[in-house]
């Protein structure tokens, strides 16, 4: 059953001479629950990509579909209400709010949506991080793997339907990159979360159900897994 | 010596990079700048605007010596302290043929001026030139107003005589002095002139023209000078010619020669930058000069000049005349307490500059740290040094301040012309109130100019090269001590983390309460930025308050010396054309009830004060009043004050050792009005005679005078008293005087108890009077006053003043013309123009107003640099927080929540900011108060309330306003790309 559809998305930065065309109509869907890697080399446009899915950032052109909502249709606030529930965020660079102990980042796109805070669930998620020991600390005080876990147990907190990956082990050394992937596996099949990850590593992106490139912001390929081996 | 070219490069490059940044640096410069103008320009362009507008209304000398013969004239002249002086010849009386008013005026009283007196004493033609020679005068409009028809080019011919006036002694008169021993009487001309009968008495300067009868007749004694003049020129009545006097006033060129043998008087300036106490010299000559015979006559009046060394020397009043307004705006007063305020103020006003200009520089490069630390650092791991990378900071300020100096003096010069331009209607309209001369809308024509000198100049850029240096102190020693990896890394300027981390706010996270959740957690662990922002709240708060506290303590001071021992009318009185009054008491009560009963009236109002007649017994008055008497009495004898000062001030028994008391009456209604302000109910006390007493008393060195005794004359000082009375609202008190005893030509004492109804301040009265003064002011009713009357009998003493102010309705008020035909013994209508009665009664309380305004004018400029200050830590801290706000952005904050969140934060900043505001104003308060309270006594400072709420207003305000501006939603492209480019 498809859950994210994208069509003819084009984004584009600058204009006259300085333009670049970051994505130039870019058409896929997603079912829900599928796992599916996008990957390209820099610059050709899968951040890009992941934020105009997320929400975060609007195409030029084109619509993004996602459980048959238009949601570049939407105003800001509502958008912004979309974000916090259906889309869990994980960052190469974490993006965790300084200011914020684990406990407080974790829970708080819930409690953005104005949830008040599920102390079960929180204590369900901390421990299943492996962050019980710290979860007073700010970001700053954590280790990049910590500071990702927290990230990922912020997406996952609220059970959002697609959890949307940037490069999330990018920063992270081989073995807390491979820890942090298998959470996220492991919470797209425990949940049946829809997965997008991007990445550079081929090898993992071999690991989700269909890989999808990215080349000079047009899709080269998308294919499943099972076909490309 | 380290090369800096490089750093000065990078620098360089970093401030062109963050233009908004140099920009609010470069304006905190350049209002910086703008002030130290404003404070040395202004000050003295304020200073010279105010002395050229006492000099427009009293004229530019400096000061007059009346008598002087030619060997005293010849010896103040060598005086070194004497810049210029020149003589003032009276020439004497001389009929005047072409009068139109004989009966009134039949003579000119001719005076000789020499030199630059014609315009040292504001005399202004109205037609033709100046007399250039002794056979040519210029004569008073006043001659042409009456009737006149004299013109320049006129001849006259003068006969000039001296007038005397002889009071004859009848037989029967002479009689009965000889056989019963009895004093002669005499003839009153008035309260300051009389003759004995028998005697004959020159006639003093200005006297009026009294038609003679069977009492007296006027002796004309020629002078000698005589001759055709001709006359050159109509002047405007002088301020010194009176519509009373018996000659209208002719002037005339004369020499600046002074023979032995003849008296003059002379005028002097003084010499600009003497230090000497010029009267005392003058004084000295003078007292050198008299016979043993004159000093003995003059020291029984006990009149003396006491100068600062506390040696008093004998002088008649009204011997040496100062212009003490136009010598305290030339800084060269004989009172040192302005002088010293003034430098005081400016010495304190310049160190708030230099901390408003410290607090903004300082906080914008505490802002910028982190990123000047990363270029910093990468120039430190290729080697720069410590005093290079310092030389950063300098560079920047330096560089900034080299074109901020010259634009910041040529625009505070703008500042100080515009504000001069748009207060000068205020300064003309204060003027045109209360000064005599420039009555007639002239003020607007006082102009100004701005005094730019030299030293000012330099002052100027010292003062401001050091306020800058001192603001990129700090910063430039934190970034000279940054290290190679910490700066690269960005580590260094970041505030200290707790290790054991940060308690959940879990509390607002059960309860769903996001936004405060988001706004605690920001301004309490996000430190370094939140200090920033706290610190130009607090900077703001504190300094506009402390200068508005300062200013208002500047304008107290002047205000409680200024207004000392005076009655200022309020908005009461204001309104009213007409004034009636009278000595006479009778002749007073028949045109009061004319007043009251005419129906052409449309409204009047009493001005109803006794002064000084009533008494209150000293152990009555609080310690407080006591001790504030006996230190004031104590500063004019060092040595120990002498037994008889003691029990003349301090209650011996005898009435006038008891503290005198004035009183004012009000009509009923008016009085129940204080009472009801006040919040007294007086009409329990309706059967009794109940009084109300105004709370404030302040006694002050300048109530008092002595020349003996070892008695100095001490800095000015004054002790302000709350609660002058032993004795709450319902006691009885008693009213202390003595009553004349006609018929057996005695005093008596008489004791009126009265009824305390309870006490009132300033503001309950401040519609009708602003009252000063060491005496005990006292309100009663008519009823009450009446009664008060009754039981006193004829009282002994003190001074009655009964004014009523009225307006008609109608153009031609045969009330008017009734009340025009009471006149005094000078000749003088009982009615007449009430003028401008306003809160500018007099010029010094002028002065006060004009330094309130430049106060406030000040404390706006202040106010400015802090909140450029305020928005430039919003701006940073902004800045700091982008990762945040792209977080929350890609978390799906809301704009409301957002809004909201801020809106918290803003809470949290100011109340954080109040309290440490309120922390350093009150302590710096409170040394400047102990420091003014060490060289002026004990003052009650008003409390500047409007600013402080204003002050607070503001600071939220412009924190809400600035927030909204730096966190505007088209930032939102800009937190899109923080997400995008996943980098802080």
């Amino acid at each position: 059953m498809e859950i994210l559809r994208c069509e003819n998305v084009s984004k584009i930065y600058g204009k006259g001479e300085t333009e670049v065309r970051a994505l130039d109509k870019v058409s896929f869907s997603v079912d829900k629950g599928e796992f599916v890697s996008i990957i390209g080399p820099s610059g050709s446009g899968k951040s890009t990509l992941l934020h105009i899915l997320g929400g975060v950032d609007r195409p030029t052109e084109g619509k993004v579909f996602i459980d048959g909502t238009d949601i570049h249709s939407l105003s800001e606030d509502k958008l912004a209400i979309f974000r916090r529930r259906q889309i869990g965020l994980v960052y190469q660079f974490y993006n965790l709010m300084p200011v914020l102990n684990i406990d407080e980042n974790i829970a708080l796109p819930h409690l953005l949506d104005g949830r008040e805070l599920d102390k079960e669930r929180l204590d369900q998620v901390v421990e299943y991080l492996g962050l019980t020991d710290r979860r007073q600390n700010l970001p700053s005080q954590l280790s990049g793997g910590q500071q990702q876990r927290v990230s990922i147990g912020r997406a996952l907190y609220s059970h959002p339907a697609i959890l949307l990956a940037d490069e999330p082990t990018g920063n992270l050394d081989r073995k807390t990159g491979e820890e942090i992937i298998d959470l996220l596996k492991e919470s797209n099949k425990v949940n049946k979360q829809t997965l997008i990850l991007i990445t550079h590593d081929e090898g993992l992106a071999m690991q989700a159900d269909r890989v999808i490139c990215i080349e000079d912001g047009r899709i080269s390929k998308n294919e499943k897994v099972k076909n490309i081996v | 010596m380290d090369n800096k070219k490089i750093i000065f490069q990078v620098t360089k490059t970093y401030m062109k990079k963050n233009k908004k940044r140099t920009t609010i640096t470069f304006l905190g410069i350049l209002v910086t700048v703008i002030l130290m103008t404003a404070v040395f320009v202004g000050k003295d362009t304020v200073m010279k605007y105010m002395e050229n507008a006492v000099a427009a209304d009293q004229g530019r000398w400096h000061l007059q010596v009346y008598d002087v013969d030619g060997a005293v004239a010849e010896q103040i002249r060598a005086l070194p302290c004497i810049d210029k002086a020149e003589v003032s010849r009276p020439l004497g009386y001389s009929v005047f043929a072409a009068s139109a008013n004989p009966a009134e005026t039949p003579y000119i009283e001719l005076k000789g001026y020499s030199g630059e007196i014609f315009k040292w004493m504001n005399i202004r033609l109205v037609e033709g030139r100046y007399p250039e020679n002794d056979r040519e005068l210029i004569l008073s409009k006043r001659a042409i107003d009456e009737g006149s028809d004299i013109k320049p080019g006129d001849r006259m011919e003068v006969d000039a005589f001296t007038r005397y006036i002889h009071a004859y002694l009848s037989d029967e008169e002479k009689r009965v002095i000889e056989e019963e021993g009895k004093e002669p009487g005499g003839v009153m001309f008035g309260p300051a002139f009389s003759v004995t009968h028998g005697d004959t008495v020159k006639a003093p300067e200005h006297f009026p023209f009294y038609e003679e009868n069977d009492v007296f007749e006027e002796i004309h004694e020629p002078t000698g000078l005589k001759g055709t003049f001709t006359v050159v020129g109509i002047m405007e009545s002088p301020d010194y010619e009176s519509p009373g006097q018996g000659g209208y006033i002719a002037l005339t060129s004369t020499g600046s020669d002074v023979a032995e043998n003849e008296k003059v008087n002379l005028v002097l300036t003084i010499d600009p930058d003497t230090k000497t106490d010029v009267y005392k010299e003058l004084a000295k000559l003078i007292d050198a000069a008299r016979t043993d015979e004159e000093r003995a006559e003059i020291e029984k009046t006990g009149i003396s000049y006491v100068g600062k060394d506390g040696i008093g020397i004998p002088m008649e009043n009204g011997k040496i005349l100062s212009n003490d307004m136009l010598l305290t705006f030339a800084a060269k007063g004989q009172d040192e307490s302005f002088n010293f305020l003034m430098v005081f103020f400016q010495a304190f006003f310049i160190v708030l500059i230099t901390a408003a200009s410290l607090v903004l520089i300082y906080n914008v490069f505490s802002m910028s740290f982190k990123e000047r630390s990363r270029y910093l650092g990468m120039l430190s791991s290729v080697g720069a040094t410590g005093s290079q990378k310092r030389w950063s900071v300098y560079y920047e300020v330096f560089s900034l301040l080299l074109i901020a100096l010259p634009l910041g003096i040529i625009m505070g010069l703008f500042v100080i012309k515009g504000g001069m331009e748009l207060l000068k209607p205020h300064f003309s309209k204060i003027i045109s109130a209360i000064a005599s001369n420039v009555i007639s809308g002239r003020s607007s024509e006082i102009e100004y100019r701005l005094i730019i000198n030299p030293v000012n100049l330099l002052f100027i850029v010292m003062f401001s090269i050091l306020t800058v240096w001192l603001s990129a102190l700090i910063p430039a020693l934190r970034i000279s001590k940054v290290g190679p990896v910490e700066s690269i890394r960005g580590n260094e300027g970041g505030a200290k983390l707790k290790k054991k981390g940060y308690r959940t706010y879990l509390n607002f996270m059960l309860k769903g309460k996001t936004e405060r959740l988001l706004a605690n957690a920001s301004v309490e662990r996000n430190t370094h930025s939140t200090k920033g922002i706290i610190r130009s709240i607090t900077a703001f708060i504190a300094l506009t308050l402390i200068t508005a506290f300062a200013a208002r303590s500047f304008t107290d001071i002047l205000e409680s010396k200024a207004n000392r021992e005076q009655l200022v009318p309020g908005a009461a009185y204001s309104s009213y054309p007409y004034r009636f009054s009278i000595e006479d008491d009778i002749q007073y009560q028949k045109g009061k009830e004319d007043i009251a009963s005419s129906d052409e009236v449309s409204g009047y109002r009493e001005m109803n004060l006794n002064m000084y007649t009533y008494h209150i017994d000293y152990d009555t008055y609080t310690d407080e009043y006591k001790n504030a008497l006996s230190t004031t009495l104590e500063k004019f004898f060092p040595a120990g004050m002498p037994e008889w000062v003691r029990s003349s001030y301090m209650g011996n028994g005898d009435l006038f050792s008891d503290p005198a008391v004035n009183i004012i009456t009000f009509s009923q209604e008016d009085y129940n009005s204080i009472a009801k302000k006040a919040g007294i109910d007086v009409s329990g006390y309706a059967d009794e005679m109940n009084v109300l007493i105004y709370e404030d008393i302040a006694i002050s060195t300048d109530d008092f005078r002595f020349g003996s005794d070892g008695a100095v004359k001490p800095d000015y000082s004054v002790y302000q008293i709350k609660r002058p009375l032993n004795a709450k609202a319902g006691d009885m008190t008693e009213l202390l005087s003595y009553e004349y005893d006609e018929e057996n030509d005695e005093l008596r004492d008489v004791t009126i108890p009265v009824r305390i109804a309870g006490y009132v301040s300033d503001e309950d009265v401040k519609e009708f009077y602003t009252l000063r003064g060491g005496e005990l002011w006292i309100m009663v009713s008519e009823n009450t006053k009446a009664k008060i009357d009754e039981m006193s009998g004829i009282a002994a003493h003190g001074i009655d003043t009964k004014v009523i102010l009225f307006d008609v309705n109608t153009d031609d008020s045969k009330l008017i013309r009734r009340l025009s035909q009471i006149k005094d013994e000078y000749g003088d209508s009982a009615v007449e123009t009430a003028g401008l009665i306003s809160e500018y009664t007099d010029f010094k309380t002028a002065v006060t107003k004009i330094a309130d305004i430049v106060a406030v004018c000040f404390t706006i400029l202040i106010a400015i640099i802090c909140l450029m200050n305020l928005y430039n830590s919003v701006m940073g801290r902004r800045l700091a927080r982008q990762k945040e706000l792209s977080v929350l952005h890609s978390m799906g904050i809301s704009r409301a929540q957002r809004s909201k969140m801020l809106m918290l934060e803003n809470i949290r900043l100011l109340i954080h900011s109040v309290i440490d505001s309120a922390l350093i104003t009150a302590a710096f308060v409170v040394c400047l108060r102990i420091l003014l309270d060490m060289r002026f006594g004990h003052m009650i400072f008003s409390l500047p309330l409007w600013q402080i709420l204003l002050t607070l207003g503001i600071s939220f305000a412009g924190l809400h306003i600035f927030t909204a501006i730096c966190y505007r939603e088209d930032d939102n492209t800009q937190i899109i790309e923080q997400i995008r480019m996943e980098s802080v």
